[in-house]
Protein backbone atom coordinates (compact mmCIF):
# COMPACT_ATOMS: atom_id res chain seq x y z
CA UNK A 1 0.00 0.00 0.00
CA UNK A 2 2.87 2.44 0.79
CA UNK A 3 6.15 2.33 -0.71
CA UNK A 4 7.86 5.21 -0.02
CA UNK A 5 8.03 6.30 4.06
CA UNK A 6 9.78 9.42 5.24
CA UNK A 7 10.04 10.17 8.98
CA UNK A 8 11.32 13.51 10.64
CA UNK A 9 13.54 13.26 13.13
CA UNK A 10 15.25 15.83 15.06
CA UNK A 11 18.75 14.18 15.33
CA UNK A 12 19.50 16.28 18.77
CA UNK A 13 16.70 14.67 20.67
CA UNK A 14 15.73 11.17 18.66
CA UNK A 15 13.93 10.38 21.84
CA UNK A 16 10.69 12.10 20.57
CA UNK A 17 10.53 10.07 17.44
CA UNK A 18 11.44 6.92 19.13
CA UNK A 19 7.40 5.68 18.63
CA UNK A 20 7.45 7.34 14.90
CA UNK A 21 10.25 5.22 13.92
CA UNK A 22 9.44 2.13 15.37
CA UNK A 23 5.87 2.02 13.82
CA UNK A 24 7.44 3.24 10.87
CA UNK A 25 9.73 -0.02 10.47
CA UNK A 26 7.25 -2.03 11.47
CA UNK A 27 5.13 -0.81 8.55
CA UNK A 28 8.01 -0.67 6.05
CA UNK A 29 8.96 -4.34 6.71
CA UNK A 30 5.05 -5.20 6.38
CA UNK A 31 4.56 -3.45 3.37
CA UNK A 32 8.01 -3.69 2.22
CA UNK A 33 8.52 0.00 1.68
CA UNK A 34 11.69 1.65 1.54
CA UNK A 35 12.21 4.11 4.54
CA UNK A 36 13.69 7.36 4.67
CA UNK A 37 14.75 9.55 8.08
CA UNK A 38 15.22 13.07 7.47
CA UNK A 39 16.40 15.69 10.11
CA UNK A 40 16.28 19.52 8.99
CA UNK A 41 18.73 21.76 11.01
CA UNK A 42 18.24 25.23 11.52
CA UNK A 43 20.57 27.84 9.53
CA UNK A 44 22.49 29.19 12.11
CA UNK A 45 23.87 32.94 11.73
CA UNK A 46 27.07 33.18 14.36
CA UNK A 47 28.86 35.91 14.54
CA UNK A 48 31.68 34.40 15.02
CA UNK A 49 31.79 33.09 11.65
CA UNK A 50 31.84 28.85 13.00
CA UNK A 51 30.45 26.80 10.37
CA UNK A 52 27.14 24.86 11.34
CA UNK A 53 27.97 21.89 13.36
CA UNK A 54 28.36 18.65 10.85
CA UNK A 55 24.72 16.73 11.68
CA UNK A 56 26.23 14.07 9.16
CA UNK A 57 28.51 11.51 11.44
CA UNK A 58 25.15 11.87 13.83
CA UNK A 59 22.69 11.21 10.67
CA UNK A 60 25.18 7.91 9.99
CA UNK A 61 24.83 7.12 13.63
CA UNK A 62 21.80 6.78 13.24
CA UNK A 63 21.12 5.28 10.56
CA UNK A 64 23.39 2.42 11.76
CA UNK A 65 20.97 2.15 15.23
CA UNK A 66 18.03 1.58 13.01
CA UNK A 67 19.13 -0.58 10.05
CA UNK A 68 18.20 2.01 7.79
CA UNK A 69 20.20 2.84 4.50
CA UNK A 70 18.20 6.48 3.36
CA UNK A 71 18.85 9.87 5.18
CA UNK A 72 18.40 12.94 4.15
CA UNK A 73 20.24 16.33 5.88
CA UNK A 74 18.41 19.46 5.08
CA UNK A 75 19.18 22.84 6.32
CA UNK A 76 16.65 25.54 6.23
CA UNK A 77 14.42 27.87 7.92
CA UNK A 78 11.25 26.17 7.98
CA UNK A 79 11.59 22.59 9.18
CA UNK A 80 7.63 22.19 8.10
CA UNK A 81 8.45 23.14 4.57
CA UNK A 82 11.57 21.12 4.26
CA UNK A 83 9.89 18.12 5.21
CA UNK A 84 7.10 18.73 2.51
CA UNK A 85 9.67 19.76 -0.50
CA UNK A 86 11.29 16.32 1.09
CA UNK A 87 8.69 14.20 0.89
CA UNK A 88 8.07 15.69 -2.47
CA UNK A 89 11.49 15.05 -3.65
CA UNK A 90 12.11 11.47 -2.82
CA UNK A 91 7.72 10.52 -4.04
CA UNK A 92 6.91 9.85 -0.24
CA UNK A 93 3.59 8.34 -0.49
CA UNK A 94 3.50 8.33 3.78
CA UNK A 95 5.06 10.75 6.69
CA UNK A 96 5.27 8.75 9.96
CA UNK A 97 5.87 11.49 12.46
CA UNK A 98 5.93 11.80 16.61
CA UNK A 99 3.11 14.35 17.47
CA UNK A 100 5.43 16.30 20.34
CA UNK A 101 7.72 17.19 22.73
CA UNK A 102 7.75 14.41 24.91
CA UNK A 103 7.48 16.68 28.32
CA UNK A 104 4.36 18.09 27.51
CA UNK A 105 1.15 15.87 27.52
CA UNK A 106 0.73 13.02 25.40
CA UNK A 107 -2.87 15.91 23.59
CA UNK A 108 -0.33 17.77 22.18
CA UNK A 109 1.03 18.50 19.06
CA UNK A 110 3.90 20.18 17.71
CA UNK A 111 3.81 22.96 15.38
CA UNK A 112 6.19 21.56 12.86
CA UNK A 113 3.82 18.23 13.03
CA UNK A 114 0.91 20.08 12.97
CA UNK A 115 1.57 21.67 10.00
CA UNK A 116 2.86 19.07 8.46
CA UNK A 117 -0.48 16.99 9.23
CA UNK A 118 -2.47 19.40 8.00
CA UNK A 119 -0.65 20.87 4.77
CA UNK A 120 1.06 17.60 3.07
CA UNK A 121 0.02 16.23 -0.32
CA UNK A 122 0.86 12.61 1.00
CA UNK A 123 -0.63 10.77 3.56
CA UNK A 124 0.32 11.15 7.28
CA UNK A 125 0.58 8.84 10.59
CA UNK A 126 0.69 11.04 13.91
CA UNK A 127 2.05 8.71 15.73
CA UNK A 128 0.69 8.31 19.98
CA UNK B 1 -0.02 -3.51 16.21
CA UNK B 2 -3.26 -1.16 16.11
CA UNK B 3 -6.40 -3.28 17.74
CA UNK B 4 -9.06 -1.19 17.11
CA UNK B 5 -9.55 0.91 14.40
CA UNK B 6 -11.73 3.98 13.85
CA UNK B 7 -13.00 5.36 10.68
CA UNK B 8 -15.10 8.51 10.81
CA UNK B 9 -17.38 8.80 8.33
CA UNK B 10 -20.36 11.52 6.61
CA UNK B 11 -23.12 9.25 5.55
CA UNK B 12 -24.09 12.43 3.50
CA UNK B 13 -20.81 11.91 1.87
CA UNK B 14 -19.87 8.37 1.76
CA UNK B 15 -17.25 8.15 -0.90
CA UNK B 16 -14.71 11.05 1.08
CA UNK B 17 -14.56 7.71 2.94
CA UNK B 18 -13.85 5.20 0.59
CA UNK B 19 -10.17 5.39 0.18
CA UNK B 20 -9.55 5.64 4.69
CA UNK B 21 -12.01 2.41 4.56
CA UNK B 22 -10.12 0.89 2.22
CA UNK B 23 -6.66 1.46 4.33
CA UNK B 24 -8.42 0.68 7.53
CA UNK B 25 -9.47 -2.64 6.17
CA UNK B 26 -5.49 -3.28 4.89
CA UNK B 27 -4.36 -1.95 8.12
CA UNK B 28 -6.86 -4.95 10.11
CA UNK B 29 -5.96 -7.82 7.89
CA UNK B 30 -2.41 -7.37 8.96
CA UNK B 31 -3.01 -6.41 12.59
CA UNK B 32 -6.52 -8.98 13.18
CA UNK B 33 -7.61 -5.18 13.94
CA UNK B 34 -11.56 -4.67 14.74
CA UNK B 35 -12.72 -1.53 13.20
CA UNK B 36 -15.47 0.59 14.22
CA UNK B 37 -17.04 2.95 11.96
CA UNK B 38 -19.07 6.13 13.36
CA UNK B 39 -21.28 8.76 11.71
CA UNK B 40 -22.21 11.89 13.56
CA UNK B 41 -25.36 13.37 12.57
CA UNK B 42 -27.02 16.30 13.96
CA UNK B 43 -29.64 16.50 16.32
CA UNK B 44 -31.87 18.75 14.62
CA UNK B 45 -30.98 18.59 10.64
CA UNK B 46 -32.25 21.23 8.48
CA UNK B 47 -35.88 21.28 7.65
CA UNK B 48 -36.09 17.91 9.87
CA UNK B 49 -36.28 16.60 6.51
CA UNK B 50 -34.10 13.37 8.19
CA UNK B 51 -34.55 12.80 11.69
CA UNK B 52 -31.35 10.87 13.85
CA UNK B 53 -33.21 7.29 13.39
CA UNK B 54 -33.51 7.65 9.55
CA UNK B 55 -29.92 7.43 9.41
CA UNK B 56 -29.68 3.98 10.93
CA UNK B 57 -30.38 2.15 7.74
CA UNK B 58 -28.34 4.11 5.72
CA UNK B 59 -25.55 3.09 8.11
CA UNK B 60 -26.18 -0.86 8.04
CA UNK B 61 -26.18 -0.79 4.45
CA UNK B 62 -22.76 1.20 4.27
CA UNK B 63 -21.00 -1.63 6.56
CA UNK B 64 -23.14 -4.57 4.78
CA UNK B 65 -21.33 -2.91 1.66
CA UNK B 66 -17.89 -2.99 3.07
CA UNK B 67 -17.76 -5.77 5.40
CA UNK B 68 -16.25 -8.34 3.22
CA UNK B 69 -15.81 -10.83 6.34
CA UNK B 70 -14.12 -7.90 8.63
CA UNK B 71 -14.87 -6.99 12.11
CA UNK B 72 -16.46 -4.02 11.39
CA UNK B 73 -19.48 -2.05 13.79
CA UNK B 74 -21.01 1.19 13.13
CA UNK B 75 -21.88 4.09 15.12
CA UNK B 76 -24.40 6.98 14.87
CA UNK B 77 -23.78 9.47 17.55
CA UNK B 78 -26.36 12.42 17.76
CA UNK B 79 -25.42 16.18 17.88
CA UNK B 80 -22.74 17.92 19.26
CA UNK B 81 -19.75 18.99 17.67
CA UNK B 82 -18.25 16.30 14.70
CA UNK B 83 -14.44 16.30 16.06
CA UNK B 84 -15.38 16.36 20.13
CA UNK B 85 -17.68 13.29 19.68
CA UNK B 86 -14.65 11.59 17.41
CA UNK B 87 -12.75 12.03 20.58
CA UNK B 88 -14.95 10.77 22.94
CA UNK B 89 -15.93 7.33 20.69
CA UNK B 90 -12.19 7.59 21.13
CA UNK B 91 -12.40 7.20 24.59
CA UNK B 92 -14.97 5.08 25.64
CA UNK B 93 -14.06 1.96 22.57
CA UNK B 94 -10.21 2.49 23.46
CA UNK B 95 -9.62 3.29 20.01
CA UNK B 96 -5.37 3.08 19.17
CA UNK B 97 -5.51 4.19 15.59
CA UNK B 98 -8.54 6.75 13.65
CA UNK B 99 -8.16 6.38 9.72
CA UNK B 100 -9.96 9.03 8.16
CA UNK B 101 -10.03 11.17 4.93
CA UNK B 102 -8.58 14.68 5.07
CA UNK B 103 -10.91 16.61 3.54
CA UNK B 104 -13.87 17.24 1.33
CA UNK B 105 -12.58 15.83 -1.92
CA UNK B 106 -14.38 18.53 -4.04
CA UNK B 107 -11.81 20.91 -2.70
CA UNK B 108 -7.65 20.49 -3.69
CA UNK B 109 -6.03 17.46 -1.94
CA UNK B 110 -3.68 19.56 0.04
CA UNK B 111 -6.52 21.03 2.36
CA UNK B 112 -7.57 19.23 5.25
CA UNK B 113 -11.08 19.46 6.83
CA UNK B 114 -11.67 21.46 10.19
CA UNK B 115 -13.01 18.35 11.78
CA UNK B 116 -9.94 16.19 10.80
CA UNK B 117 -7.41 19.09 11.93
CA UNK B 118 -8.87 19.22 15.26
CA UNK B 119 -8.73 15.36 15.17
CA UNK B 120 -5.38 15.48 14.28
CA UNK B 121 -4.22 17.89 16.65
CA UNK B 122 -6.65 16.72 19.88
CA UNK B 123 -7.09 12.98 19.61
CA UNK B 124 -5.51 10.82 22.06
CA UNK B 125 -4.42 8.28 19.70
CA UNK B 126 -1.95 7.88 16.62
CA UNK B 127 -4.48 9.45 13.55
CA UNK B 128 -3.78 8.68 9.77
CA UNK B 129 -4.29 11.20 7.76
CA UNK B 130 -5.31 9.69 4.09
CA UNK B 131 -4.66 11.55 1.04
Amino acid sequence: MYKMILVPVDLDYPEVAAKAMEVAKEMSRAEGASLTVISVQPIIIDESGTPPPDYQPKMNAYLAKHGTATGLLKLGGSISAEIRYAADEIGADLIVMGSHDPHFTDYLIGSNAAHVALHTPCSVLVVR
Amino acid sequence: MYKHILVPIDLGEIGAAEQAINVAKHIARRDGSRISVVSIVPAWPEGLAKTPRDYQPDLDTYIDGVREGFDIEGEIKVGGSISGRIIDTIETKKIDLVVMASHDPRITDYLIGSNAAHVVLHAPCSVLVVR
